[in-house]
């Protein structure tokens, strides 16, 4: 247990604590409204999928205000190596967050007119998808506030398992379409909140990449374990 | 780390800052006397440059000094404890999680309960880098402002799913003299509450819908027994036999639905206790033996001895025990089952199936991802030679009640919840759970452990 170091000039960082405390604030929020918009879907509750809807400015207000932020302490603290990058990363995880919560706004919707038709059973595999990719989010929000570039790794490998579901989930929709025309409204609005649930993962690598950046200055892509896993399975085994 | 290199810079640059201040002193004097002395203009005029200089190097250290008073300063931890050691030496005896904010909401103190429980690692930190929530700066404030604010739910997924409540309540500490105001926070481990009831619900519904059918079917055959087949030995030998079965697989599919309730409520809490994973695998292989026999499958364990992992002994037995079991069911008559047991010194990605025997283009998934610890691993690799099944399936396995159609006889039939207790065991264990599959090669999975430290 270390207490951290901190800057000769305190305003410098109040400023950067701010940020961090907006950044977990816009992390909550995003995920709050991912969260619901899944339970929207899952339990045809309109006024939930309404509340996401009504979020996403709260959202969009916050990213704004977090771009200010990030840009004040550029402009007026000129931060250096990794205060500098963690302020670019701040504006950039802000604005995935952002289009997070655009994603989870647009999922709603699909649900509110989902909600118009019959029970489909395929909204099942979407939940599930739903959750797995809500955890990837909530994990990859705790890496980022805690620096954990290890685990930025971890959860930007696990990224290919949600393409996997979704692709088993396109698959088995377009059975049901082919099998029953009826079904075709029901199956694309499903269709188009797995493919925002396929993106909001896809932001969360993002966020890992960001992660990865702000701690060692290269990309993520340059590290051992993501070149080892993309080139050939190792062999060497301690005795 | 870049923050330390930052606060020695800044060091560096106030102490010049004071050296020129120093120095200008000197030279204003020693240039006013020569001014007054030789009533130069030239030199009367430089000094009263220099004079401005001074004034202006003044005037933003007060300003500096002015608005540091205006704005909180941060409270320095060790200063701030060197006063009250007595009352944090106090919370780090209660048995309950408490955390001391400044202000600010940074964390100024945490007791041991509460560094376990959400993971504080730095000090000087805001509290919403260990726990996420909209509503803690909200809290904060009405803390700040002498009200109490209502306790604070927050939802946690990482690293398995927790509820901790969170109580704010503000005090200016008597002996600090600042009048600077400190937020108290308590924690609690609230899931066994929220979750619980939903966990009942669960275990109900599942129960209920998983008897069902052994139940209609036995009603079935009673029924047929008492009409026209009462006199019937033949047909009524055949029918208990029957009756037999589906009253097994019943108590089979209890016994799991209870055994996976009692692994979920533990499942956020992480043993403390320590299991020999070679241990467990020769007690699973000798408790499958009977079967593998039955069938004449061969079970090859490459072993490594005391492979001490923190765990529960009896829980990494079952989960031996079931991997084992679908491997042995599932491979085909006289086939062999392969269970290697390893270590590896440090934890890489490519290390799961680093003892597979499935080609590496076989579509692998991580059903629990590994926590990144810098401690060697140990990994237990169990390969079949089974019908495998396609990647669309590979979603799915881990699932409660998921069956991949048609891989079993009915007779062999699992309870369906086999893999399911894998899963959360070992989630409970903070354990890696790899698989994969090809079809008509068969399947593979892959435990992750992390050694013990204590090892």
């Amino acid at each position: 247990m270390n207490s951290l170091a901190d800057h000769i000039v305190s305003g410098y960082d109040s400023d950067l604590n701010d940020l961090t405390t907006s950044l977990s604030d816009l992390g909550s929020l995003a995920e709050g409204m991912v969260a619901d918009a899944i339970r929207a879907l899952n339990r045809r509750d309109n006024a939930l999928a309404r509340s996401v809807i009504e979020r996403d400015d709260l959202a969009n207000s916050l990213q704004t205000k977090i771009d200010n932020d990030a840009m004040r302490i550029l402009a007026l603290r000129n931060p250096m190596a990794t205060d500098l990058r963690r302020t670019i990363g701040a504006i950039r995880v802000a604005n995935d967050l952002e289009r997070i919560g655009d994603l989870a706004e647009g999922i709603a919707k699909r649900a509110i007119n989902l909600n118009h038709q019959s029970p489909i059973d395929l909204t099942r595999g979407v939940e599930r998808m739903g959750r797995q990719v809500k955890a990837q989010l909530s994990a990859a929000l705790d890496a980022f506030l805690r620096d954990d570039t290890k685990a930025a790794v971890q959860i930007w490998m696990a990224d290919n398992d949600i393409d996997e579901i979704y692709n088993a989930i396109l698959r088995e929709l377009l059975i049901y379409m082919v099998a029953d025309p009826d079904m075709i409204n029901a199956s694309t609005a499903l269709l188009f909140a797995a493919k925002n649930l396929e993106r909001i993962g896809d932001l969360t690598s993002n966020v890992c990449e960001v992660i990865y950046f702000t701690r060692h200055g290269v990309q993520l892509i340059e590290d051992d374990a993501v070149k080892t896993m993309m080139r050939k399975p190792n062999t060497k085994k301690s005795s | 780390m870049t923050t330390q290199d930052h606060t020695e810079a800044s060091n560096a640059h106030s102490l010049r800052e004071s050296d020129i201040v120093i120095l200008s002193v000197f030279a204003i004097i020693a240039i006013a006397a020569m001014a007054i002395m030789a009533r130069t203009p030239l030199l009367v005029g430089i000094a009263t440059l220099a004079g401005f200089w001074i004034a202006t190097l003044i005037f933003i250290r007060l300003s500096r000094v002015l608005r540091s008073s205006r704005t909180d300063q941060p409270i320095d931890p060790d200063a701030f404890l060197s006063g009250a050691r007595f009352a944090a030496t106090l919370t780090d005896a209660l048995p309950q999680a408490i955390a001391v904010l400044d202000r600010e909401g940074r964390v100024i103190h945490a007791n041991p309960l509460a560094r376990s429980l959400i993971e504080i690692d730095t000090l000087g930190r805001p509290l919403s880098v260990y726990v996420r929530d909209s509503d803690i700066s909200d809290r904060l404030a009405t803390a700040l402002a002498g009200y109490t604010p209502d306790p604070l739910m927050v939802h946690r997924e990482v690293p398995t799913e927790s509820y901790i409540s969170l109580l704010f309540s503000a005090v200016t500490p008597a002996d600090d003299g600042s009048g600077r105001m400190i937020v108290l926070v308590v924690m609690n481990d609230v899931t066994e509450l929220v979750l619980g009831n939903q966990r009942r619900a669960d275990f109900l519904a599942n129960a209920s819908h998983e008897l069902k059918t052994p139940l209609a079917s036995m009603l079935g055959y009673i029924e047929t027994l008492r009409g026209h087949a009462k006199d019937d030995p033949d047909a009524r030998e055949r029918f208990l036999g029957i009756m037999g079965q589906q009253a097994e697989r019943m108590q089979r599919l209890i016994q799991d639905l209870l055994s996976l309730r009692r692994i979920e409520q533990e499942e956020h809490i992480a043993p403390t206790e320590t299991a020999d994973l070679d241990l467990s695998v020769r007690a699973a292989i000798e408790s499958v033996a009977p079967l593998a026999e039955a069938r004449g499958i061969t079970i090859i364990y490459k072993k490594k001895k005391r492979a001490i992992v923190p765990g529960h002994q009896d829980e990494t037995i079952q989960l031996c025990l079931n991997l084992i079991e679908n491997a042995t069911k599932l491979s085909p008559a006289g086939a062999t089952v392969h269970i290697t047991l390893s270590r590896f010194e440090q934890w890489d990605p490519t290390i799961p199936f680093a003892d597979g025997r499935l080609s590496k283009t076989a579509k692998a998934r991580n059903i629990n991802p590994v926590q990144t610890s810098p401690l060697p691993v140990y990994t237990i690799t169990i390969s079949d030679s089974g019908p495998g099944f396609s990647r669309e399936h590979l979603p799915r396995i881990g699932e409660r009640f998921y069956r991949v159609a048609g891989d079993l006889s009915s007779k062999e039939k699992g309870t369906g919840l086999g893999l399911a207790i894998v899963k959360h065991i070992a989630r409970r264990h903070r354990a890696g759970l790899y698989v994969r599959s090809e079809p008509n090669k068969g399947t593979e999975f892959c435990i992750v452990y992390q050694e013990s430290p204590t090892d």
